[in-house]
């Protein structure tokens, strides 16, 4: 009986001093952070440019994950109070939205590192891509795109093109949800200068300009949502042309060689940014990833992987090497770049501050003409 | 045959032409095997004629197949002279008592019994008054506005078979009507059935496995047995005369006693019981001498102590039940054979004992050798 | 014998109050997860539609001082100092909330109250009317005064009025909408339309299946359930994409008819992103919910009526009109009820198929909950939505009984 007692104890006690030399030899965990984005070819790109090169040179790990935009769960996180995602790619608009919510820790772009040619961040970075609440990474635009096999002869080149139904015949695709950028790009294509599109849409006049013009082809609009549709409508024949965010087509046509063109006449520009959710608990390692994967170098290289321009002027400089390739086509990639000097002839910058102030007001009109 | 047999209380109904007429009419489900074999039995104007028989015995597929919900694989059957074997159910103007009463719950009982009328598009005067005429028939005036699932099993019964009258038509055809209700009910029932069919005149062709059911309202009986019509008789010829062992042992009580006919005179012929005696009996029809047979006698037919005339065997005595108005009594012969018998209680009992030996009598017009069935 | 009542009767007291003890005791955890996943957030969904706390909270002395202005001119220093006091003393996040709600109310209102506190911050100027005029000379206008009225009511029926196609202009008076800001109402008519349509066409679609299976050997009928039950073992997003994949213009069907010669190929079907991608879709995916309660309830008629139908002289149809459809009414009722009311708040299969002409009033809901994040509107659409749901549901009962209404 005492025996069997003592057996036990020992075994017992032996099972004790397992788990304590276990725990001391164990490494600690590595600290971690969850970066969450938008899927598909954009993430991978990141994925290539910041995460990997990141954790290869710091003791971190990084979760990726994706979503569809918006700022509704970031506010869910931040109002429960239980944060689980640290940085977040935003929209710029949704980010100013963020912001104004409160919803976004502040950043010291003081901090920033500067440009390879020792500019400072503040100063390096393109104009509206830098606040307190975000850091812009990539500039994309919002294109027109058509089936060339529709227009052997006389191709469209310019953004009236888009609405003049008479000359290029077939449906169009159109953004559902959102009206910015299709407003402006109403604006430009009814005759208002590229320059003018941001003051002359705050007008009320220019507003009722905007939907007049899109009345005339809306009865020819084949409307999408998420960002590969109108890749998929072009392709199916459902629409002829059809907004699209440029590296998706780039895709389309360098990937899948699809035969499809860009019209950059009229593009708008946008900004994918950065932010730090409110309340995470691990901010400092957030901060430093940010830093980190804003740089000249790590800016540049996501561009190797996608035909997004990256967000400041040293990393366009090295885009604009002869030598900058796709990082597995091999073709050069400053031809699909936005803010190549070739395309960016007649851009059109969208005013995202007014934007956010009257979106609600704007939508709620949208939505009513599109119902009726 | 048909003509003499159908005799009772109504001699009319024999002489007149066949209301209906299954002629050679044959019935199967799967190709192989026959539910209906060739059966061939007239219906006369106005009677009253039950088919019985065990369950899975053909009565209610002929039945079904006269209604029209089943078709005859082969054969035909005529309705007042006419085939009407491709008449759609619909358009044969019968009345049909189901089973289960079958009344529409979503219907008041004066809606049911309005239904016929309505598709037969009767002036909404007329169908008021005939339907106040079926529900005072069956003694449920009043009762017209009430649901179906408001009435006693009884009341629901009596709107189906108003139902089946109300469009007054010829022939009523009737399912197991009254296998739901309870003992004394059924008995009530069967008297009122009975009195419809007096006073209507209609021709109802009854389905049962009832026999005192079938022997208290028909006419005429067609016993069923594995698809064949073994006997169509008047009930009291049923019992009396059976022409097959199936039909002496589904109707009424009665001791079998099976033997070998060795001599055969005329109608009558001598039946060896091996181990016990000889017996004097009734042939069936066909019946050759060295046949083996069963000798039926019904129970009330058999006496105590030896007679004149009649045959006589004996018995030792295993029990005896006293019920009354009789003595049932259950003894076993020497070679084995059970007999039972009735004794009336008219001048008193004789006192017997358990073993005592016994000797029982059967007059020889009581006792029909019939043909043994295989088993 | 006299005194073992009052004992006996608290004897079954006792036994009895025990068994319902026992039986609470089995449904509690139920209970508890109904309330907590199905009543709460419903309440919560009723009380959001006509709460608005965040600017009234962010702001309270604004909101006393705006409680004596009677609203017809601007307001007096009072005010200004209260609003200015509030501006410069409320946290800073519940100051961004305030300013996102109050930015519904007045478009350009977040800037305008953000910006205005930055100033108020920045300059060591006594706040006064004249000061906040200087910073923006919006603070000048009664209407901005109005519509911070209205932002500031902690309860507001705002949220209804905007549902209902409604707005406060600038005496604070419920006035339409212009036209082309007219939404909710048509999309809700659209709304009862479409599911009422898609309620039509299972009906007219699920009746003869139901009808058949029913008749059909128990054997044979189950396997034709498999059939039915099919789309219900795929997933939603799976059969919405197919049927883009089959009834887009360079489709399938389309191909189909244009190889048969019915059309040219100029003329081809619309059949996607419209209304009639959204019937199709929909009727599709909702047609199992029709089908088996009509397969339920024609189960359970005898099949004897309708064989007493004919025997009674209906021809078949007759019989069929007078019988067995009738009976079939309580299955007809639950699969419509079912059908319509899941159709009215379907949104996934409207987004996707629907375009513009095909999307209905969740959709709305949806928009309001995930995009634009005016989760008050959401509740007051949420909750219109709902009241038409019961609403309807109580019409039914009324007109075909609640023992009529049986799912098996």
């Amino acid at each position: 009986m005492n025996r069997t007692v003592l057996i036990a104890a020992g075994a017992i006690l032996a099972v004790i001093a397992a788990g304590v030399v276990y725990l001391l030899t164990a490494t600690q965990p590595k600290p971690s952070i969850t970066v969450v984005s938008w899927g598909g070819a954009y993430l991978t790109s990141q994925i290539e440019a910041y995460h990997k090169p990141y954790m290869a040179t710091h003791e971190a790990i990084i979760t990726s994950e994706s979503y569809s935009g918006g700022i509704a769960l970031v506010k869910a996180q931040v109002e429960s109070g239980a944060v689980t995602w640290d940085v977040v790619d935003f929209e710029v608009a949704d980010a100013i939205r963020a912001c104004d919510e409160g919803l976004l820790e502040t950043i010291d772009l003081e901090s920033l590192p500067p440009g390879a040619d020792g500019k400072p961040a503040t100063e390096d970075f393109l104009k509206g891509s830098l606040d307190p609440c975000y850091v812009a990474t990539i500039v994309f635009s919002h294109i027109i795109a058509y089936d060339k096999s529709k227009f052997p002869t006389d191709p469209p080149t310019t953004a009236a093109a888009f609405f003049d139904l008479a000359t290029y015949p077939g449906k169009r695709g159109l953004r559902r949800q959102n009206p910015k950028s299709t407003l402006e790009l109403a604006l430009y294509a009814d005759g208002v200068p590229a320059n003018l599109v941001p003051e002359v849409l705050k007008t009320p006049e220019g507003l009722d300009r905007a939907f007049a013009k899109l009345d005339t082809i809306k009865q020819d609009v084949v409307w999408w949502q998420e960002g590969a549709q109108p890749v998929q409508l072009l392709a199916s024949g459902q629409v002829v042309m059809t907004t699209a965010y440029n590296g998706r087509i780039f895709d389309a046509v360098v990937g899948e060689g699809k035969p499809f063109a860009t019209i950059w006449d009229g593009q708008r520009f946008d900004l994918d940014v950065w932010g730090i959710v409110k309340g995470t608990k691990n901010k400092a390692l957030a901060l430093d990833f940010l830093k980190f994967s804003t740089d000249t170098q790590r800016l540049a290289d996501q561009a190797r992987y996608i035909a997004y321009a990256p967000a400041r002027a040293s990393s366009i400089k090295i885009i604009e090497e002869p030598g900058f390739t796709h990082a597995i086509k091999g073709v050069r990639m400053l031809e699909y770049m936005p803010t190549a000097p070739q395309n960016a002839f007649n851009s059109i910058t969208t005013d995202h501050r007014w934007w956010a102030d009257h979106q609600e007001e704007v939508e709620a009109r949208w939505n009513a003409w599109l119902a009726q | 045959m048909t003509m003499t047999m159908a005799v009772t209380k109504r001699a009319d109904a024999t002489t007149r032409a066949a209301a209906v007429r299954f002629d050679n009419v044959s019935k199967t489900y799967d190709g192989h095997h026959l539910v209906i074999d060739g059966l061939s039995l007239d219906i006369g104007q106005g009677e009253f004629l039950t088919f019985l028989g065990p369950s899975g015995s053909g009565k209610t597929t002929s039945l079904m197949m006269l209604a029209g919900f089943e078709t005859p694989t082969s054969g035909e059957i005529y309705l007042d002279g006419a085939p009407f074997t491709n008449v759609p159910p619909h358009k044969r103007g019968l009345g049909f008592v189901f089973q289960n009463y079958a009344l529409f719950p979503h219907m008041s009982v004066a809606e049911n019994l309005a239904f016929p009328l309505e598709v037969r598009q009767v002036p909404r005067a007329s169908i008021k008054e005939k339907v106040e005429r079926a529900l005072t028939m069956v003694s449920l005036a009043g009762f017209g506005e009430r649901r179906p699932q408001q009435l006693s099993g009884g009341q629901q019964q009596r709107v189906a078979v108003a139902r089946a009258l109300v469009f007054e038509p010829s022939l009523i055809l009737m399912d197991e009507p009254l296998g739901a209700l309870d003992k004394n009910l059924r008995e009530q029932l069967q008297y009122e059935i009975r009195h419809l069919h007096r006073n209507l005149g209609v021709t109802i062709v009854y389905v049962t496995h009832d026999q005192s059911e079938a022997m208290t309202l028909s006419d005429r009986i067609a016993v069923f047995n594995k698809g064949f019509v073994e006997q169509i008789d008047a009930p009291r010829r049923l019992y009396d005369e059976p022409m097959t062992a199936f039909v002496a042992g589904f109707i009424g009580e009665n001791n079998r006693l099976d033997g070998e006919l060795t001599t055969l005179a005329g109608e009558r012929g001598l039946v060896t019981l091996s181990g016990d005696c000889t017996v004097d009996a009734v042939c069936a029809a066909g019946l050759a001498p060295g046949a083996r047979v069963v000798v039926s006698v019904r129970p009330e037919r058999m006496s105590l102590g030896a007679r004149e005339g009649a045959n006589t065997i004996a018995a030792r005595l295993e029990e005896q039940v006293y019920l009354g108005d009789h003595l049932r009594i259950a003894a076993r012969t020497p070679g084995g054979r059970l007999v039972i018998a009735k004794i009336p209680n008219h001048d008193g009992l004789p006192a017997l004992s358990l073993n005592d030996t016994v000797n029982l009598s059967f007059r020889p017009e009581d006792a029909r050798a019939l043909l043994l069935a295989e088993a | 014998m006299s005194t073992s009542g009052p004992t006996l009767a608290r004897q079954l007291g006792r036994a009895e109050a025990k068994a319902r003890l026992k039986s609470f005791g089995l449904v509690a955890p139920l209970l508890v997860f109904i309330l907590a996943s199905f009543a709460l957030p419903i309440a919560t969904l009723l009380v959001r539609s006509v709460h608005n706390p965040e600017v009234a909270a962010a702001l309270p002395a604004t909101a006393a001082a705006l409680q004596i202005w009677d609203g017809a001119r601007l307001p007096d220093e009072a005010a200004f100092g209260a609003l200015a006091q509030d501006l410069l003393t409320a946290p800073e996040d519940a100051l961004s909330r305030a300013a996102s709600r109050f930015n519904s109310d007045l478009p350009g209102g977040r800037a305008l109250l953000l910006l205005t506190a930055r100033a108020l911050k920045a300059s060591k100027d006594a706040p006064s009317r004249a000061r906040f005029v200087q910073i923006d000379p919006r603070w000048g206008e009664q209407q901005v005064w109005v519509q911070l009225g209205v932002a500031l009511e902690v309860w507001t029926a705002k949220n209804f009025v905007t549902a209902m196609d409604y707005r406060y202009d600038e005496n604070r008076a419920v006035v339409a909408q212009p036209r082309e800001k007219q939404l909710y109402v048509t999309l809700f008519l659209r709304t009862l339309w479409v599911a009422g349509a898609v309620t039509l066409l299972c009906l007219v679609l699920g009746y003869p299946l139901a009808y058949v299976l029913a008749q059909a050997p128990q054997r044979l009928s189950n396997i034709l359930m498999i059939f039915v039950l099919l789309p219900f073992w795929t997933s939603l997003i799976v059969r919405t994409t197919s049927w883009i994949v089959l009834l887009q213009d360079h489709g399938p069907i389309n191909d189909m008819l244009l190889a048969l010669g019915l059309i040219d190929d100029k003329s081809r079907l619309a059949l996607i992103y419209n209304a009639t991608g959204t019937l199709i879709a929909m009727t599709h995916i909702l047609l199992p919910f029709m089908v088996l309660p009509l397969y339920s309830v024609m189960r359970g008629i005898p099949p004897t009526l309708t064989r007493a139908a004919l025997s009674l002289g209906a021809p078949p149809f007759l019989a069929f009109l007078r019988v067995f459809l009738p009976l079939s009414v309580p299955g007809i009722a639950a699969g419509s009820l079912l059908v319509f009311i899941l159709a009215l708040g379907y949104y996934i299969t409207p987004a996707l198929v629907g375009g513009l002409s095909g999307e209905l009033y969740s959709n709305q809901i949806a928009f309001h909950m995930q995009s634009s994040l005016n989760w008050g509107l959401a509740s007051a659409l949420s909750v219109i939505l709902l009241s038409a749901v019961i609403g309807f549901y109580f019409v039914y009962m009324r007109i075909i009984g609640a023992e009529g209404l049986r799912l098996t």
